[in-house]
């Protein structure tokens, strides 16, 4: 760690970042033509290689988990877990899916319920089906799986070895002293700007429906003063949530958005068609389990090949974009657990809080849809970022819904930017697992600064393009990850259970007995 | 303890390879070789069995005592069933080189050999002919494990004479720099120990340490040194991908441009593969 100078990978990161976000400001439509014919030629040409890499990722945690490779602390074998299960969970839903969930849990399914693949007639009954299995495979599993090998590589080298928690740390076994010259300073930088754009474009979404919410609640007309000052003032709540560190501010916010997502479920559950929803979870758990192995593998060269490059490979970039960062943080938060705990809890508690999430509110969407509301599918479909306050429209106590759902997307906007600002400053300060506040402050501030001015130059969609552009080179870093960890592990076991080769060295008293 | 050797031959081998054998066993110390050919078809041939004298009297002019033995059926079954019933201390094995797409498709018989064979083998390259007389260097690929018992007789007896001795050790690196550092530490050490226990029997003995692959690392510090022979333990795996892929010594002999002693660690061997990192 001492070798690397301090701030290459800071300067060398911000110098990118503003270039491209100038580039942006200059040009938005440069911008946007260069990042859509990236991102098309990248999911074009290698679509096959996000989903055999995706469905890689996911038998390989398995197979940790399942494995001896199991038993291994993440951390000193004394270490304890530093935070509860509702902590640690609170946290892992908040940093890996949270505000997504809340923008897509209704628009998904009723965008796939009116624009499936051409070989499925839009607005039937198969349709439906269809939407709410690829719903749940979108969100399900596999996106799990990416964080997971993201996030055990840096926790095992971090926390078990002694490294610093760095991306580029994760390759010693592979590159030896090389993480600590261009090679480690490129996964580095890579890993900064995949982080900055995922998240500033994830904020600029998330102030818009935030801003469309509290338009339709208090009736007033959404202008770019609207997004400023919102997007100033969570700058500053994120701050202040991000300067109190983890123990405190995300731990705080994650648990108590978990708890108002919950109450929020649950109502909807209990007031809206529940026998409905409930049929609706059994049976898309159903159709997922048995056509999981077909949409894992499947690119529909045939059929449906636009669609699935659309939908499921975008999102499989996506999530791969966003793996630093979730991975970093994840990692973070999940020292003294076992292999086998983390891989089993990150793989099933937040699936299953998906699966619930988008019976419940996708659910309730096509109740409406096929009974007497025909036609909301249309309307949430026209415009994505309202389409859970149009739902709430049909329900009682609306306006306290949809108050409530601010409420929710505003603390998991603080919670991922929180989250992100601590990553960016640990990922630029060497890996510090307390990085200087200054860090902490530069970083928010530019998140905010790049979300803000994307929005309003209208470069937001060329932005997510661009991080979704570095998941290319993040999959072939993950799968060579994967074999680095699986080096790390087996000399980790081998030492620990006094079968390593080297300390199975002839004593000289043998080798004189040989010879 | 190279002693006897036997020498299966295929009958294409020139008289110039046979001859450079010959001459490189010698000076492993052999006295005595049972050459030996299986015939696959179904009547030994006059011109074959003619070849076979000739080649035993050119090798007895080198002061070799000679016996021929002649056997009908599958070439690999008869020389184990030769092996088992002349007891000969190694086999000398002239390797055929054999283009990637054949060997995938017909297979090898000199692959099939160094897999079933469970006494000393000698793969001996073409490419590794020399016209010095001895042997300058030979490099033994360690992981410090069983197979050290049964290789450093050979280097500390007085079997293998060479000027020089690499003692080379192949593995993966540790996950982090500090374990790494106490893994090297310990590795160096014990190829220390080693090379002092064989020094007795070479006038230079030299460690090498290297981080990688131990198939690719062996054959390319081989070439590096230019070494004569390398020498390589062989013992059973039970490693599915070694299954698949090949052994380590299977690997070695195929990459290799040097000759190779392999020496099996067990009795009975069919599928044999070197412990090695």
């Amino acid at each position: 760690m001492d070798k690397k100078p301090d701030n290459t990978v800071f300067i060398m990161s911000l110098i990118m970042v503003l270039t491209v976000v100038a580039t942006g400001i200059i040009s938005p439509e440069f911008l946007l033509q260069l990042s859509k014919t990236l991102h098309k030629e990248i999911i074009r040409s290698f679509g096959w290689g996000y989903l055999t890499a995706t469905f890689f990722f996911l038998c390989f945690s398995l197979f940790l988990a399942f494995s001896r490779f199991g038993d291994i602390k993440l951390g000193k074998d004394h270490e304890k877990p530093r935070y509860s299960y509702f902590g640690w969970f609170s946290m892992l839903f908040a940093a890996g899916m949270g505000i997504g969930l809340i923008f897509w849990g209704v628009a998904e399914p009723m965008s796939h319920f009116l624009n499936p693949p051409s070989y499925i007639a839009n607005g039937s009954g198969t349709a439906a089906e269809f939407a709410m299995t690829h719903s749940f495979f979108h969100w399900g599993i596999q996106p799990w799986a990416i964080y997971i090998v993201m996030s055990l590589s840096i926790a095992f080298f971090s926390f078990r070895r002694g490294m610093p928690p760095l991306i580029s740390s994760c390759f010693y076994p592979l590159i030896g002293e090389k993480i600590y010259g261009l090679t480690g300073y490129i996964i580095d930088i890579l890993a900064v700007f995949a982080t900055i754009f995922g998240i500033a474009t994830s904020l600029g979404f998330g102030a818009l429906q935030i801003s469309s919410g509290l338009g339709m609640v208090l009736d007033f007309e959404v202008t770019n003063t609207v997004y400023l000052i919102l997007i100033a003032i969570i700058t500053v709540l994120f701050l202040a949530s991000s300067l109190t560190g983890l123990d405190k501010g995300i731990q705080f916010l994650s648990k108590l958005n978990i708890l108002i997502a919950t109450c929020l479920l649950l109502f909807m559950l209990a007031v809206g068609p529940t026998s409905y929803i409930l049929d609706i979870l059994t049976s898309t758990t159903a159709d997922y389990l048995s056509s999981f192995l077909n949409m894992s593998l499947s690119t529909n060269p045939f059929k449906g090949y636009d669609w699935t490059h659309s939908w499921t490979l975008f999102y499989w970039a996506w999530w791969i974009s966003w793996s630093p960062f979730v991975g970093l943080f994840v990692a973070s938060i999940s020292r003294g657990r076992t292999v086998r705990e983390f891989v089993l809890g990150a793989l099933t508690v937040p699936t299953i809080f998906t699966f619930l999430w988008f019976s419940v509110f996708g659910g309730s969407a096509f109740n409406l849809e096929f009974g007497k509301a025909p036609g909301i599918a249309e309307t949430i479909t026209s415009n994505i970022s309202t389409g859970l306050f149009e739902l709430y429209s049909y329900y009682p106590f609306s306006t306290a819904l949809t108050i409530i759902t601010i409420m929710l997307l505003v603390v998991f906007f603080i919670t991922s930017a929180d989250s992100a600002t601590y990553v960016l400053a640990m990922m630029t300060s060497n890996g510090k697992l307390i990085p200087p506040t200054s860090r902490k402050i530069i970083w928010g501030l530019t998140e905010s600064s790049v979300a803000a001015i994307l929005l309003l130059s209208g470069g937001l969609d060329a932005l997510q393009k661009m991080a979704i552009a570095a998941a290319l080179p993040f999959t072939i870093i993950m799968v060579f990850m994967c074999r680095s960890l699986y080096s790390g592990m087996k000399y980790d076991m081998a030492e620990t259970s006094d079968k390593l080769e080297i300390e199975d060295l002839p004593q000289e008293s043998q080798v004189r007995n040989i010879t | 303890m190279l002693g006897t050797c036997i020498l299966p031959l295929s009958l294409k081998e020139s008289f110039r390879t046979i001859r450079s054998i010959a001459s490189f066993i010698k000076d492993l110390g052999t006295e005595k070789i049972f050459l030996s050919h299986v015939f696959e078809g179904k009547r030994i041939r006059q011109k074959q069995s003619e070849k076979m004298g000739d080649i035993a009297e050119e090798l007895r002019s080198m002061d070799f005592i000679v016996s021929t033995h002649s056997l009908k059926g599958s070439v690999v079954d008869g020389i184990m069933d030769l092996t088992k019933e002349l007891t000969p201390d190694f086999a000398a094995l002239p390797w055929h080189n054999i283009d990637p797409l054949r060997r995938s498709l017909v297979g090898s018989i000199d692959i099939d050999i160094v897999r079933s064979i469970d006494i000393p083998a000698l793969i001996y390259k073409k490419e590794s002919i020399s016209s010095n007389p001895g042997l300058d260097s030979i490099i033994y690929a360690t992981n410090f494990q069983r197979t050290d018992s049964i290789v450093v007789p050979y280097l500390s007896g007085n079997s293998l004479h060479a000027r020089t001795l690499y003692l080379l050790h192949a593995g993966q690196r540790a996950p982090d720099p500090e374990a790494d550092q106490k893994r090297r530490s310990l590795i160096r050490n014990s190829l220390d120990r080693l090379a002092k226990e064989c020094r007795v029997n070479f006038d230079n003995v030299e460690t090498i340490e290297t981080v990688g692959s131990v198939r690719t690392e062996i054959v390319r510090e081989a070439r590096r040194k230019k070494a004569d022979m390398i020498i390589m333990g062989k013992t059973d795996s039970k490693k599915s991908i070694d299954r698949i892929l090949g052994s380590t010594a299977e690997s070695v002999a195929i990459k290799s441009h040097t000759n190779i002693i392999l020496i099996p660690a067990t009795g009975s061997s069919k599928s044999g593969s070197v412990l090695n990192g």
